[in-house]
């Protein structure tokens, strides 16, 4: 065990560092003082539920602040609504695979649906601000702070100057939905004591959660960053699971019965006084590896034991060593690294137009592959492009589609490079039908993206024909498809009807040609003599002259007038 | 010899009607035990640090002496015996010494008195105390320092610069100032400060260790001492407050502050948010809040650089030179505990001004830890060596203070690792080189360049070049990537075979990544190459040279040759448009004349000269007012032989 950390980079737990800047850095200070100053000014008004907006002030010229803090009545009304989960398509933007549709607590949504026309006139305001923008509210408060943000977000543009967080006390978890790998997860910070019972109410062991049941409870999702904190100081997790489990243990342990009142403006200072101050923490405990025992420590401070209540470090351990490896300079290693495969497959494809042939017939054949590792670089790229899309999915619908725009581009070149590969593979070995029995999601997938974002501007052709790659990365599996209708055509042991849907597929097909071919979206490689297409014309020709003697379409004349010669040639001046 | 002396030097300069109690000063080390531990040591602190215990507490009293020197800016003290002149700096407790504007008074660094404050790939400049700034230049702008320095330089004697508070800043930027003017000959001067201010910001600290100055500079600092934190803190009531406390004209001067605490704590929380933010960048922070607290969080941009030598108070020195560990030892040995908070807020004013004797004492005590591997240093107090954990506890390091050293260690670790990982790179990048240089070649011999060649995409030996340029590419995008997040050692930029290198990589290859760019016309929907497809890989390696050359930014622009000749290209001769006609002339015939020197100076290949080359086309198509005399005919004899 000790040899095995002696070689590897020393990990830390910063979760007490974290905390400790940010209750240091005066934020939670503000946003309490403000919900305090809110609650004071509320007095008159008992049963409201409008947040505060406190704009810049000239001692705070770039710090707006929106304060949601609803009387006590609302609260309760809000929460004798129970907890459990609605759906809410209001908040589909934050759809990922994982979670295709959102739901959103009750209790939350009694309060936020009927501020929404309201919300929505705040948002377009604040989108417009620049500087800071704290959101804040406590309990329920906090929840609504929390849809608010989100719907703000939503709207939000990447060149905005508004730069939002916000900062929940005691508030219970809203949805189904995760942040994780979004960047929207920055801007959340849950302050939650481990003596507040608010935090935990609507999960399974909680002691109250009158109309959901089970399997709905559990499937609360937390979301942000957590800053948990007990009397003897304070952490910042993020990650869902073990906050999940946490909140869960202090569920259990939370003194039962009434909703005790906890007063975080207390805690914080007590906080603040212990980031400043010497901890208490016995100096000559058993301490040996930073990161295990750190967290330990760490967790301890929170109230909670790691090894009664069954929190598995090595894991923790395992995935943080997994995320410090990962570090931008070895993304931009890779990049490089793809674009040195596209180069090969580049290469692949000239060395066989050299021979007279398509890459796409040289490696039906296997031709050159000595040469060139052909099949390595295809799978390192698959990979790669398997990644970002998945990258994307894991993302709230909309940042994802801004995260995708940066790659199409390069992710089509690929699908039209490769993809054939993929075809000449499939009917190599005997396949039928590639587009519904071979196709990969990934092809599937960039394609659908690809035909979304061409609605808008048009495909710019700007290269010269010559080196072009076939638009349709599909081309090939029709091409192969009509030979097989050539076959069924020709065979002798077709049925009339068979031969009737056969010759209806190849003047299909050959409209299809026909259109690549006027819009210069196939490679003229395709004409070269021993290529797939052409042994599927002659085919064509011979069946034309056999069953349908003096047949024509533009696609015949394209090609018994050998107009392909001259297909893609630059035009003479 | 004194030059200046302000009264009798055995009275001590603290002349404060003593609002402390007596009973800080507990050094119980006796003068028979002190013999022992000099012996069993064997190295002296003097010896570590090459300066001498004799010179070091000359350089106190003189330091503390000349903060009240009353209007002269500095005291010049030529120590009989010793091959050194001390310059001491005055003092300054006026709030516009210390702080110009809310909330930290920086500004960037002036960099043509101070070229080398700035990191040079990543091109930002240093950050530094705008007062410290001006009031140093009033200085210089005096010459009567640039004289004497000058003098002693002649003499032969080392140069030394010393301050107290204050004066410690002046001595820093005095410091650098003849550090940036020292000719290669020059013994450089040297920096002893005690209880100084922080002066500059990261970039500040990284720069002086890229030009290896930071050895030139110690730092003794009072565990508990206010001031070298203060600058931690944002300009605010509690900073005058402690201004006022010290100085002699003010009305609270020596008066105990009111509330006790208040100032201290303002100063530590502020600390603390410093220390946390940095510690959680070493220990290697994966969540995105940390990213987004930057926007709400003001923190100070001071950061500490050099050799600080840590005073426990009770006779014993603890010395750190790693800048990361610094700054937490500046939070976490002052770090109070809420019983002893009362004492210790009056301390921190209180040992801000007996550094003379103090230091005098430990140097006599030879008590001193270096905390060198930071990785393996204890975690708690019974672990590790005895007489390590004795400093780090009387130094009040609890577990947190200790992992945060240890993370600050690690950094350092993991750069020398990643600069480890490139050097085994760089037989690989050599060979890819090498093959790129036997395509320019070939191209030579051949009559085709390689840059027209590979803008063609033929031949195989123009895919095997691209090849070979995505992964050479692939292995510089990296090494700028971790330049940009500080991932690699500060001294990594200045080092030789790595400017070569680069520079190398960068005649060769940009040609490459130029034609590349043309040939895919991105030029039409992108923009200029200069403008907008330049990588940064080639940036940062032709500012590596200009900074090593010591030359303008834009001096070394021979590698984008084909970009400028690609871009006049575009642009057609003879149509009626008169600026554009007039730049492009102006342009054109810089071009040629640069192209001369490049040739002549052996950056630029003599493919670019070849008959066929796009640039021999382009140039025999210029109509003559283009063209000017001597420049002309010797293009023209380039391209035939």
């Amino acid at each position: 065990m000790k040899r095995r950390r002696m070689n590897q980079v020393p990990l830390f737990s910063s979760a007490g560092e974290l905390a400790n800047l940010v209750v240091t850095s005066n934020l939670t200070d503000i946003s309490w003082a403000m919900i305090l100053e809110f609650r004071r000014g509320q007095s008159a008004l008992p049963c409201s539920v409008q947040p505060m907006v406190y704009d810049p002030t000239p001692n705070e010229p770039n710090r707006t602040i929106v304060v949601f803090a609803p009387s006590p009545d609302s609260t309760q009304y809000a929460l004798s609504q129970g907890g459990d989960l609605v759906p809410c398509p209001e908040f589909d933007f934050l759809c990922t695979k994982g979670c295709p549709s959102v739901s959103i607590n009750r209790a939350a949504l009694t309060l936020f649906t009927p501020l929404y026309g309201h919300l929505s006139a705040l948002k377009n305001k604040l989108n417009k601000r620049e500087g800071q923008l704290i959101i804040t509210g406590h309990s329920l408060g906090g929840s609504i702070a929390s849809l608010f943000t989100l719907y703000l977000l939503s709207s939000m543009d990447k060149e905005s100057k508004c730069r939002p967080i916000c900062i929940t006390f005691g508030s219970p978890l809203i949805g189904n939905f995760g942040l994780q790998h979004s960047h929207w997860n920055s801007f959340f910070v849950h302050v939650v004591s481990n003596k507040d019972p608010l935090p935990t109410l609507f999960l399974p062991s909680g002691r109250s959660a009158p109309t959901s049941s089970h399997s709905q409870a559990t499937a609360y999702k937390p979301f942000g960053t957590y800053l948990l904190c007990s009397e003897l100081g304070c952490a910042c997790f993020d990650d869902p699971d073990l906050i999940l489990k946490i909140l869960t243990v202090a569920s259990s342990e939370v003194a039962g019965g009434v909703l005790q009142v906890v007063d975080y403006g207390e805690i914080l200072r007590n906080l603040k006084n212990r980031a400043i101050c010497k901890g208490t923490q016995p100096v000559g405990e058993r301490f040996a590896y930073p990161f295990s025992d750190g967290i330990v420590m760490e967790l301890k401070t929170i109230g909670i034991d790691p090894a009664k209540h069954n929190i598995d470090i090595t894991r923790m351990e395992a995935e943080a060593r997994a995320l410090a490896k990962k570090t931008n300079a070895s993304d931009a290693k890779e990049l490089n690294d793809i674009k040195k495969y596209m180069v090969m497959l580049e290469w692949y494809k000239k060395k066989s137009k050299e021979a007279n042939k398509c890459y796409y017939d040289c490696f039906k054949n296997g031709d050159f592959q000595r040469d060139v590792r052909i099949e390595e670089f295809v799978g390192q790229l698959t990979t790669y492009w398997e990644d970002m899309v998945a990258q994307a999915e894991r993302k709230p619908q909309k940042e994802g589609a801004s995260f995708r725009t940066g790659w199409l581009q390069s992710a089509t070149t690929f699908r039209r490079m490769v993809e054939p590969l993929d075809i000449a593979i499939f009917y190599r070995d005997g396949g039928r039908d590639y587009i519904n029995n071979g196709r990969s999601p990934l092809y599937k997938l960039l394609q659908k993206l690809y035909d979304e974002a061409a609605k808008n501007p048009p495909d710019s052709k700007k290269k010269n024909v010559s080196v072009l790659l076939t638009d349709d990365s599909c081309f090939w599996a029709h091409v192969e498809e009509s030979i097989l209708s050539c076959q069924s055509l020709n065979h002798a042991n077709s049925t009339p009807e068979q031969r009737e849907s056969s010759w209806k597929n190849l003047v299909k097909f050959g409209e299809y040609v026909t259109k690549q071919i006027e819009n210069f979206a196939v490679s003229p490689e395709i004409f070269l003599e021993q290529s797939t297409f052409m042994k599927w014309w002659r085919m064509y020709e011979a069946s034309i002259d056999a069953f349908r003697n003096f047949y024509t379409s533009p696609l015949v004349n394209f090609m018994k007038s050998h107009k392909y010669d001259d297909y893609g040639l630059p035009e003479e001046a | 010899m004194v030059v200046w002396l302000p009264g009798n030097p055995q009275t001590s300069h603290c002349s404060l009607p003593l609002p402390y109690p007596t009973n800080y000063k507990t050094s119980s080390t006796r003068p028979e035990q002190r013999e022992r531990k000099r012996e069993k040591m064997g190295e002296t602190v003097g010896n570590r640090i090459s300066v001498s215990e004799e010179i070091i507490n000359r350089a106190a009293s003189q330091a503390m002496r000349a903060h009240n020197s009353g209007g002269r800016p500095f005291i010049l003290d030529k120590p009989r015996g010793l091959s050194v002149a001390i310059f001491a700096f005055a003092g300054s407790w006026l709030p516009d010494d210390w702080f110009t504007h809310p909330p930290f008074g920086e500004t960037t660094m002036d960099t043509s008195t101070f070229p080398s404050l700035r990191s040079v790939g990543n091109d930002e400049v240093a950050v530094v105390n705008a007062s410290f700034l001006r009031r140093f230049k009033a200085i210089i702008d005096q010459l009567s320092l640039e004289k004497e320095v000058q003098k002693v330089v002649v003499d032969k004697k080392q140069v030394l610069f010393t301050g107290h508070s204050w004066g410690a800043a002046m001595a820093i930027l005095a410091t650098l100032y003849f550090l940036e003017k020292g000719g290669p000959n020059q013994n450089p001067p040297r920096c002893i400060t005690f209880g100084s201010p922080l002066v500059g910001d990261r970039i500040f600290g990284h720069a002086v260790r890229r030009e290896k100055w930071s050895d030139r500079f110690i730092h003794f600092v009072m565990r508990f001492d206010i001031i070298p934190r203060i600058m931690l803190c944002p300009a605010s009531i509690e900073h005058q407050q402690i201004l006022n406390h010290f100085n002699p004209r003010s009305e609270f001067y020596g008066k105990p502050i009111d509330p006790h605490l208040a100032f201290y704590l303002k100063v530590m929380g502020s600390a603390s948010s410093v220390a946390t933010h940095d510690a959680c960048n070493l220990m290697g922070c994966t969540n995105p809040l940390l990213e987004n607290l930057r926007n709400f969080v003001e923190l100070s941009p001071y950061r500490p650089f050099g050799t600080f030598i840590f005073c426990t108070g009770n006779g014993k020195l603890v010395v750190v030179k790693n800048p990361n560990a610094v700054l937490q030892m500046l939070f976490y040995t002052a770090q109070l505990t809420q019983e002893e908070a009362a004492e210790i807020a009056q301390r921190s004013l209180y040992e801000h001004l007996v550094y003379d004797n103090e230091v005098q004492e430990s140097l006599g005590t030879q008590n001193v830890v270096y905390l060198d591997s930071l990785e393996e240093l204890p975690l708690t107090s019974d672990s590790g060596p005895a007489i390590v954990n004795a400093a780090l506890n009387d130094l009040g390091l609890s577990t947190e203070a200790r992992l945060c050293l240890r993370a600050a260690g690690g950094l350092e670790n993991r750069r020398l690792r990643n600069q480890a990982k490139i050097d085994d790179n760089q037989q690989k990048m050599k060979e890819e080189l090498s093959k790129l240089r036997g395509y320019q070649e070939k191209g030579e011999t051949l009559g085709l360049g390689y840059y027209d060649a590979f803008k063609s995409q033929e031949e195989k030996a123009d895919f095997d070049a691209n090849v070979s340029r995505l992964v050479l590419a692939g292995i510089w995008d990296e090494i700028i990537e971790m330049l940009r997040r500080s991932e690699l050692p500060d001294e990594f930029e200045n080092r030789e075979e790595l400017i070569e290198l680069g520079t190398l990589y960068r005649r060769l290859v940009e040609p490459l990544d130029i034609a590349n760019y043309y040939r895919n016309l991105k030029n039409e929907d992108t923009g200029t190459y200069m403008t907008r497809g330049r990588p940064k890989r080639y940036r940062y390696a032709q500012r590596w040279l200009e900074h090593a050359e010591k030359k303008p930014s834009g001096w070394r622009s021979e590698s984008c040759f084909w970009a400028e000749v690609e871009e006049l290209c575009s642009i057609k001769t003879g149509s009626n448009n008169g600026p554009l006609q007039d730049t492009k002339k102006q342009k054109i015939q810089q071009l040629q004349k640069r192209l001369i020197e490049w040739i002549h100076d052996g950056c630029l290949g003599k493919d670019v000269v070849l008959e066929g080359s796009t640039f021999v086309k382009w140039w025999k198509t210029l109509p003559s007012e283009y063209r000017s005399e001597p420049e002309s005919s010797m293009i023209a004899n380039l391209i035939h032989g």
